[in-house]
């Protein structure tokens, strides 16, 4: 499966949410697994294959001002 | 004619020359604000003893010689998002009911030293998370939507309660409701305006900026927000330009982009026609269009949500914890989503962000400005959010709306909407012309032009015949 083709599974849904500390009961994943398994998958559009070396868009400043 | 129906530098010149009075002018505010909020429920605070006792202060100053500019005694509508001190600030949602902040957000307290006067807290869709603001009425058609998240600011400009109200914008939350109520809407560069006091949704892509009647009334608050922050890390020390001088210098040997992709894709004919409108308009003013492609379009929505979502749940996480119910279930649906996404997709969105930027720099190699709808239609029915499109897809009206205003959020560059045409329907379009970084003053140029040459910026929404 390529990345772009991902999406996750009920299980996988209510495995990440118990990991983050979050109470969904199990009526609650299953009316709104259709928006969490697709939003989560165009959001794995994101770690499209071949970034290579670029770099996040990201600026800490260690400055002190 | 009421004062509120007068241009807002028409005001301010009257107010200067002491014809009329601050507090005049917050009164007739006040009046209009009455007469339309039973339709729109733009508010969810209005302060008109604050109002009035800011405008005698002002009217105080102004007769003692102290005239402060243009925005000097004139109202001003603030979205709920926005701290104000003393006063209820709620973000339109049940986590926040009862916060009244100590100090100002940094903008509202720049607009108070500019003499503006408060007169409520607008609603926006709760925590800027949404694009349809459902507490609230488009003036136009009070049964649609008015857009967001700075859908009640939008609702407060078109229906003429006020010249100007703050909105912010994540994904296009200036915009998207300035195109949909018929007002100016400016998303500012990244980094030229501080966002401390202001509810964050997503620190990597929130923007502070005005909705106005007209451009210029824009361009004054704008500059008046602007500036470095130390105590916001994502504002840049740059100057601050005068972005009124040279607004009317016109568009004559400019170029504009007019994208051959992407902005181009399922969107309704009559908002293609009237970006196509007003680009005639400008080359007949003698600016040059050139065609161009979009870079990397297909990534900038992935990046967009990506890049959001676990920001926003990020902020909220203690709510999501702890008072989950709290929350409209719309919201708390995309918050949990944003605690479910792995790290690694956070990071590889970043670095995309990294490679858009560089595409549209290269882009903007051959261009001034890029011109495209700021809207792929115009407002749904507030009972059904949803667009229906000719191969049968139904898209939800947030996703929508934000797919043509997103990729300004991702690069960062500046955007102004301007009305740019009314539906069949009587519902307003927009178009959007956007920038290069900090060229706030050129867009605004462009957005003038337009002004001065239709006749559909600037109108005032009638509301109470239409909704009778």
């Amino acid at each position: 499966m390529s990345d772009s083709e991902f999406v996750p599974s009920e299980a996988q849904v209510a495995a990440a949410f118990e990991y983050a500390g979050l109470t969904i009961s199990s009526d609650r994943l299953a009316v709104n697994y259709e928006s969490y398994s697709s939003t989560l998958a165009l959001i794995r559009k994101a770690s499209t294959p071949g970034l290579g070396e670029t770099v996040p868009a990201v600026g800490f400043k260690a400055s002190w001002d | 004619m009421e004062l509120y129906e007068l241009p807002m530098i028409e005001v301010s010149e009257k107010i200067r020359t002491k014809e009329v009075s601050p507090v005049e002018v917050t009164q007739s505010s006040l009046a209009r604000m009455e007469e339309v909020e039973p339709a729109l429920t733009a508010f969810a605070t209005t302060t008109p003893e604050l109002a009035l006792e800011q405008a005698k202060i002002a009217e105080k100053e102004i007769s003692d010689g102290n005239y402060r500019g243009p925005l000097h005694g004139v109202p001003l509508a603030v979205k709920d998002l926005y701290d104000t001190a003393g006063v209820r600030t709620t973000s339109s949602s049940a986590q926040r009911t009862d916060y009244v902040p100590d100090t100002d957000s940094v903008s509202v307290a720049k607009l108070y030293e500019a003499g503006m006067v408060l007169i409520g807290k607008t609603h926006t869709h709760e925590f800027a998370y949404g694009a349809t603001t459902p507490t609230t009425g488009n003036p136009w058609a009070p049964d649609r939507t008015p857009g967001g998240s700075s859908g009640g600011s939008g609702a407060a400009v078109a229906s003429g309660v006020v010249h100007v109200a703050l909105g912010s914008d994540t994904g296009g939350s200036i915009r998207i409701p300035a195109a949909l109520c018929g007002t100016v809407g400016l998303k500012p560069t990244f980094g030229r305006a501080s966002r401390v006091g202001v509810a964050s949704l997503s620190w990597s892509l929130d923007h502070v900026g005005p909705l106005s009647r007209n451009v210029v009334d824009s361009a004054l608050v704008m500059a008046a927000m602007s500036g470095y922050d130390r105590t916001d890390p994502g504002t840049v020390e740059v100057p601050v330009p005068d972005m009124v001088t040279g607004i009317d210098a016109g568009v004559a040997g400019k170029k504009i982009g007019i994208p051959i992709n992407y902005y181009t894709e399922q969107v309704a004919t009559e908002a293609a026609q009237a970006a196509e409108t007003a680009a005639a308009t400008l080359q007949a003013l003698g600016a040059e269009l050139v065609e161009v492609k979009i870079p990397m379009a297909d990534h900038i929505i992935s990046t967009e949500w990506a890049i959001m979502m676990p920001e926003a749940t990020a902020y909220h996480m203690d709510y999501l914890r702890n008072s989950p119910e709290k929350f409209t279930d719309e919201t708390r649906t995309l918050l949990e989503i944003g605690a479910a996404e792995l790290a690694t997709d956070y990071v590889n969105a970043l670095r995309l962000r990294t490679l858009i930027q560089a595409a549209w720099r290269e882009m903007f190699s051959s261009i001034d400005v890029l011109l495209a709808p700021t809207l792929v239609a115009a407002a749904t029915l507030r009972s059904d959010p949803f667009i229906r499109w000719p191969d049968g897809t139904v898209e939800g009206a947030t996703p929508a709306y934000v797919r043509l205003s997103a990729p300004a959020n991702v690069t960062g560059l500046p955007s102004l909407s301007v009305p740019a045409a009314f539906t069949a329907d009587g519902l307003p379009l927009g178009v959007q012309i956007i920038g290069k970084p900090f060229a706030e003053p050129e867009i605004l140029r462009f957005g003038y032009a337009l002004e001065q040459n239709t006749d559909v910026v600037g109108r005032i929404a009638p509301v109470v015949a239409k909704a009778a």
